[in-house]
């Protein structure tokens, strides 16, 4: 039953070997859905193209399918993977630093990643600044570790134990918001377009 | 029809089964399970020696709980101290099963082994990690931590298969207030012993990511 303990079937080396694969199947798959381009990633925040918000739903809501379909047939043990733990106000913060940086450098993390391993120099840099960045949190963490630590600390928190229902009611309930965010996004994007057409014909 | 609203249809209809679907039973999933849950068990690899539990019990860094599955009177008689008395009808219940610290090392007991190995069976397959079983049981341990240990208490070995009854008789049910409940490392024989444990607790905070 998964999850698979990877060190007493592959080793330590075929481990790694394996997390390197997976890596590199997930880095090519962020590639050819295009989000190696800072431009069609930034395009989301302007409401030009939702395709990070239709890849990513697409990726959780199969993803959710894939693990919670697994656990009903007994393929999987879910209470064995791990949950993080909420930090409310530390994750708040921290997502808006990270917004700031993905609408000002047009890169996640990950994204920059996979555009710097596709020798794009913007993604070059944006890498820079993100170890530059690592190197200065990791340097002045000590001074706000309460804060970093233990604002909003709630422990494991998941949908079904917050709104104390079911996880398949839960999992339908995601599934349905998805579909109506991706019939949305297109309508959203047709807009868009359409507006950035009659500005060109002015 | 378009790829697209194929996909989305599949994706409802998935998730709206999964609301009616109940999970495959614990019977079922003890069947498909039970050759590698033998080997497991043959092996010995997650019977653990009473003095690492007893290691364990002091180790400041370790999330330790321990579940005592023998008979509720056997429990009042005698238990370790910080045990927890358990059914073996509670723990086939999966949302029983979540109460438990997901970071913890697990400690399952009862008089011998055999109650003991039905629950970790029975937990194994919900997915609990960092399962072990004391070895020999609540009447090993006595034998060794006990008001009156044998004499051999520092090199008695196991002897797997007793009938998991309660071997050792007290005059009143004192529970973890009987001498061999919490005994002190410094006091105790010392037994060499091969550590089974595997400490691998999850960290507080683990990166997520967005790709």
């Amino acid at each position: 039953m998964a999850p698979f303990d990877l060190e007493s079937m592959l080793g330590h080396v075929g481990t790694n070997l394996c997390y390197v694969g997976m890596g590199i199947a997930f880095g090519f798959i962020l590639e050819r859905a295009g989000f190696g381009n800072s431009r069609i990633l930034a395009a989301q925040f302007y409401l030009k193209n939702m395709r990070v918000l239709k890849v990513m739903f697409t990726a959780i809501i199969t993803a959710m399918l894939l693990i919670y379909w697994s656990n009903t047939l007994g393929l999987l043990a879910l209470n064995a993977i791990w949950i993080n733990p909420t930090y409310l106000w530390s994750g708040i913060l921290g997502g808006l630093i990270f917004g700031v940086g993905f609408v000002i450098g047009g890169y996640c993390p990950g994204t920059a990643l996979v555009s710097a391993a596709t020798l794009k120099l913007d993604g070059l840099f944006f890498v820079l600044g993100l170890c530059v960045g690592i190197f200065i949190f990791g340097e002045t963490v000590p001074g706000f570790q309460t804060f970093w630590d233990q604002a909003g600390a709630y422990g494991v928190l998941t949908l079904p134990s917050v709104f104390r229902l079911s996880t398949g009611v839960v999992v339908f309930l995601v599934v349905v918001m998805a579909l109506i965010m991706f019939a949305g996004a297109e309508k959203i994007e047709a807009h868009f377009a359409a507006d950035d057409d009659e500005g060109e014909r002015l | 029809m378009n790829l697209k609203y194929w996909s989305g249809l599949i994706a409802i209809v998935a998730a709206f089964a999964l609301v009616f679907v109940r999970g495959t039973d614990l019977d079922a999933r003890l069947a498909a399970h039970q050759k590698e849950l033998d080997a497991a068990l043959n092996s010995r690899a997650f019977h653990i020696d009473p003095a690492e539990l007893l290691g364990l019990t002091v180790n400041s860094s370790v999330r330790l709980q321990l579940l005592d599955v023998r008979p509720e009177a056997d429990f009042n008689l005698f238990h370790i101290i910080d045990s927890r008395h358990v059914s073996l009808n509670d723990l086939s219940d999966p949302e029983w099963s979540k109460s438990l610290m997901p970071d913890a090392v697990t400690i399952l007991i009862s008089n011998d082994e055999a109650r003991a190995e039905t629950a970790w069976r029975t937990l194994r397959v919900q997915g609990v990690p960092q399962l072990y079983i004391l070895a020999g049981g609540v009447n090993f341990w006595l034998d060794i931590y006990g008001a009156h240990p044998r004499e051999d208490a520092a090199t008695a070995h196991v002897e797997p298969g007793g009938p998991d009854t309660f071997r050792h008789s007290f005059d009143l049910a004192l529970g973890a207030a009987q001498l061999g409940a919490d005994p002190d490392p410094a006091h105790t024989p010392t037994r060499e012993y091969q550590a089974k444990v595997e400490l691998s607790q999850p960290g507080r905070k683990k990166s997520g990511g967005c790709g």
